[in-house]
């Protein structure tokens, strides 16, 4: 005879609080946080083009992260797979606003790009930032993640679902369509890249 | 389309994203970007982006871990009590089903019988008052045969046990 009763309610609790378990402990979900959050919300917000977007995308991000059942190794495998997670929720969020037009698209332009006013100096920054908006969002995080944040070939290559072979000729070609965006800006012309 | 890389971009971009550039750097590495154009373009692309970055980064208004943590944690616990509630909102749908099908089953053995009954109702009500004595006792004897009662009882506990069950069920500890 079983001297504790457990009641359904008890034993809802008690899987509820399995299924609720992270897979970091506090303080070095604390530490990973503080190594990547700025950098990530950078990221969110150039490939995504909006900081409001960055902003939810954020949370989620790390949600994902945490509740893949996987094993890292590192930290550095960690990353790139919190990489590879907003890679995809900015591109998924891209795709469900292209099949829902009837939504607004508020916060999803490229407002990032769009707070610099047309009668503003056209400074390297800027210029960069508006080309950037015009190419495809699979271009953008190649560019980002190689030359802005410094990850390597095998980085980029696991954070954005692409052979590493693949990266170096897909990263020249993205090059080559930011110069030339940035080209045709310069000349007046400025034809959108992508979308 | 003829990739024409430097091999010495890798330097250029170590550089450029240490702070280094273009004062810091070697003046050879510089001497070179001055002559190479592949590095003369990557510098001219990649000075801007890696400034960007930083003003990014720098400015980038990020919840403090310890709220993350918080909000996280708060978000895994609702799911989870989402999905542990799941099967008892599974059972109140299939006694719901279960009911309004036994509540049909009653009807379809009780229309006739009713409908029978509704007929002498409209009898009564043209004022036949001694058919009433008459009809009454037969029609309640059809309508109380054991295996009607049985169902008709049935129905009535039903209806009572379901919603006293859904609310013990909804209803907190």
């Amino acid at each position: 005879m079983r001297d504790v009763t457990v009641s359904d309610i008890e034993r809802l609790d008690a899987a509820a609080e399995r299924d609720a378990a992270l897979a970091m402990d506090e303080d070095a979900f604390r530490v990973f946080y503080e190594h990547t959050s700025r950098p990530l919300w950078a990221y969110l917000a150039r490939l995504s083009g909006s900081r409001t977007d960055a902003d939810d995308l954020l949370q989620e991000t790390y949600y994902r992260l945490l509740r893949a059942r996987m094993r890292f190794g590192d930290d550095d495998h960690r990353r790139r797979y919190l990489y590879t997670i907003a890679t995809n929720l900015v591109l998924d969020r891209r795709r469900r606003r292209l099949t829902r037009p009837e939504l607004p698209m508020t916060g999803s332009a490229d407002d990032v790009a769009a707070g610099e006013s047309g009668a503003e100096a056209l400074d390297n920054q800027t210029v960069i930032r508006r080309a950037m908006a015009r190419l495809k969002r699979r271009d953008r995080a190649l560019l980002w993640l190689a030359y802005a944040q410094g990850a390597s070939h095998d980085e980029i290559g696991a954070s954005l679902g692409l052979k590493s072979a693949s990266v170096r000729s897909m990263l020249f070609r993205a090059r080559r369509r930011l110069a030339g965006v940035i080209g045709g800006m310069r000349t007046g012309g400025g034809a959108r890249a992508a979308e | 389309m003829r990739r024409s890389e430097c091999p010495r971009e890798a330097g250029l971009l170590e550089a450029l994203r240490s702070g280094a550039w273009p004062e810091g750097a070697p003046g050879d590495l510089r001497g070179h970007v001055e002559r190479c154009a592949s590095c003369g373009a990557l510098a001219a692309l990649a000075a801007p982006l890696i400034d960007d970055y930083h003003a990014l980064a720098r400015d980038a208004a990020v919840p403090s871990s310890s709220f993350m943590w918080w909000r996280l944690q708060l978000r895994a616990r609702r799911e989870a009590a989402e999905l542990a509630m799941r099967p008892i909102t599974a059972a109140q749908g299939l006694a719901l089903a279960g009911a309004v099908g036994l509540l049909g089953a009653l009807f379809a053995v009780f229309a006739p019988r009713t409908a029978r009954l509704a007929s002498w109702l409209g009898v009564l009500g043209d004022g036949a008052a001694s058919a009433l004595a008459a009809l009454l006792p037969s029609a309640s004897a059809q309508l109380l045969s054991p295996g009607a009662l049985a169902l008709g009882m049935t129905a009535a506990l039903l209806l009572v046990v379901v919603p006293v069950a859904v609310y013990l069920a909804l209803s907190d500890r």
